[in-house]
């Protein structure tokens, strides 16, 4: 396997072990455990969030992001990495559509094509994915040669019935991943007519459940929630943040929605005073996000480290 | 971790790497997104860009389409009573629906917010247009008592001007004089957005209308279609500020 090389070929530069039995923090790999990894297994996941139809780079004149982002650069940067990982997933939290004219003359068949060209695994929807009604994203879906994910909106009395998946699983090396999605409120958000029959459930006793399916049903080694609801909100309101610490079994959530461009991942304890971490990578596909999970058969803890101080 | 087939115990190490686009030949770890140079070394999917280019240049040519000539700049301007580029799309919305489709309007109210861009003096693109108004609000008339104009005209008061059209609201005169200004029917016909129909920018008052009638024009294709009507007359582009709205002083 490659991956110890791999390993050794990265500086890490922050340290902090949280606790045993959970998800610990570590700037740099120990030694011990670099000399064990014959048996280990590294799964890569790249994710986006929030696109928005953001084909071309940002213009160079760009206040903000000049000459950023662009999906044609998103794709080399990408199968660069496929050529360097073996098991690699590609994740997208949501909200795809709407923000340029592509949105508007096109409808999203380019957003879903380029994703499909760069062999996206799976995607969320979020509120905008609606912009062109239930219709719209149905129409498009044709494009998208992966599947959408989400557990808290009841499809069952739309035309999207049956079409959008509570979960998929992915499997490396004997290793079982589970990837689910939650959305965020569509009344005040989305106009009725674009959702219609969409029904909102409340999310966190429904992704509790759909967690609890895949650790205790499917077995999922790892689980990772796609999630549109947002990072934090200032009201009471859910987010990444509540419901990671409202929820067991979960590793990691994929935000998106806020447009939160986060230095580094947040780590929170959940509800078994274990850690799930939350990443989200602000929007407009100027940054890919990157999680390389290892897993070996030679201990019970799980360890994460970061590389953004 | 108990596992059924092969029964391991699995360790988990998560590195959790951001990847800016400039990334050379290896990764770069940054606690920094602005920092990094942009980024002429990144790669460009071959396969991508083939994808692309003719959306691109098809979009790009409609775009690019200069559609009308505006005789003045209309800038996006924030706390003012009226603006110039406030009072040329709610003039033309009113006239696109009255006019055009010869539907009964009493009063047009937009909102500075929806405006996303300046208009600037000169040649018009279809893309500018798409800038002032990247939304795909349409434009649908609300029918409402006259209690919930007052709230509405309150609204206004309170905000210190939004765009509109249709009547004049000198707020110097009590809100009761206003509304038969507008209309003296029991119901009167507002035009607005279906996105501020439906509540948004806090206009709670169109909430529970006596009914809604959708007009499925968008509130972009207006403007396009007045730039284009426009420059086919020959006429340039032109706002005033008129005092459609006055305060106290």
């Amino acid at each position: 396997m490659g991956e110890y090389s791999l390993i050794n070929r990265r500086n890490f530069l922050k340290s902090a072990v949280i606790g045993s039995g959970g998800l610990l923090f570590l700037s740099s790999l120990p030694e011990k455990l670099l000399a064990n990894t014959e048996k280990t297994t590294q799964i890569t996941i790249l994710h986006t969030n929030d696109v928005h139809s953001h084909i071309d780079p940002f213009p160079k004149n760009d206040p903000k992001y000049p000459n950023m982002g662009g999906a044609a650069r998103r794709a080399s940067l990408i199968e660069k990495i496929r050529s360097q990982e073996k098991n690699v997933l590609l994740l997208d939290a949501g909200d795809i559509f709407q923000g340029t004219p592509y949105f508007n003359k096109y409808g999203g068949e380019l957003d879903f094509k380029l994703m499909s060209l760069m062999q996206y695994d799976v995607a969320t929807i979020g509120n905008h994915d609606f912009d062109n009604g239930i219709e719209g994203l149905k129409n498009m879906l044709p494009h998208a040669h992966f599947p959408f994910v989400n557990c808290n909106y009841d499809f069952s009395q739309t035309i999207l019935y049956n079409y959008i998946l509570k979960y998929k699983l992915f499997e490396f090396e004997g290793l079982k991943i589970g990837v689910f999605g939650v959305g965020v409120e569509l009344e005040g958000l989305v106009s009725k007519n674009l959702y219609g029959e969409t029904k909102y459930i409340d999310p966190v006793l429904t992704v509790q459940q759909t967690a609890t399916h895949l650790k205790k049903e499917e077995h999922c080694d790892l689980i990772i929630c796609l999630s549109h609801l947002g990072y934090s909100y200032n009201e009471n309101k859910i987010s990444d943040i509540i419901l990671a610490k409202n929820t067991k079994y979960i590793d990691a959530i994929i935000g998106g929605h806020t447009h939160t461009f986060l230095e580094k991942p947040t780590e929170i304890k959940n509800i078994e005073q274990k850690m799930t971490i939350i990443n989200q990578v602000g929007w407009a596909g100027i940054f890919l996000g990157r999680i390389d999970f290892y897993l070996t058969n030679k201990k019970s803890d799980k360890y994460y480290r970061s590389s953004i101080a | 971790m108990i596992k059924k087939n092969n029964n391991i115990s699995v360790l988990c190490v998560l590195t959790i790497v951001f990847i800016f686009f400039s990334c050379k030949t290896s990764l770069h770890y940054t606690n920094t997104y602005f920092n990094q140079s942009v980024d002429s070394t990144q790669i460009t999917d071959i396969l991508a860009e083939k994808l692309i280019a003719p959306y691109r240049d098809s979009l790009e040519k409609e775009m690019n389409q200069v559609i009308a000539v505006s005789e003045i700049e209309m800038p996006k301007e924030k706390n003012k009573s009226e603006t110039l580029l406030g009072n040329f799309v709610a003039d033309l919305c009113y006239q696109i629906v009255t006019e055009d489709m010869h539907l009964k309007v009493d009063f047009c109210l937009l909102n500075n917010g929806g405006l996303r861009t300046s208009l600037p003096k000169g040649e018009i693109t279809r893309g500018k247009i798409f800038e002032l108004m990247p939304f795909d609000n349409e434009l649908v008339i609300v029918q409402m008592t006259p209690l919930k104009a007052i709230e509405m005209l309150d609204y206004i008061k309170n905000v210190g001007g939004q765009p509109i059209s249709g009547s004049k609201l000198d707020f110097t005169k009590s809100t009761e004089i206003l509304l038969k200004e507008i209309s003296i029917s029991d119901t009167l016909n507002i035009l607005t957005s279906d996105y501020l129909a439906s509540g948004g920018d806090k206009m709670t008052f169109f909430l529970q209308p006596t009914s809604t009638i959708q007009t499925h024009k968008k509130v972009r294709d207006a403007i396009i279609e007045y730039c284009l009507k426009e420059n086919k007359k020959g006429n340039q582009l032109k706002s005033t500020i008129d005092g459609r709205i006055q305060f106290n002083q």
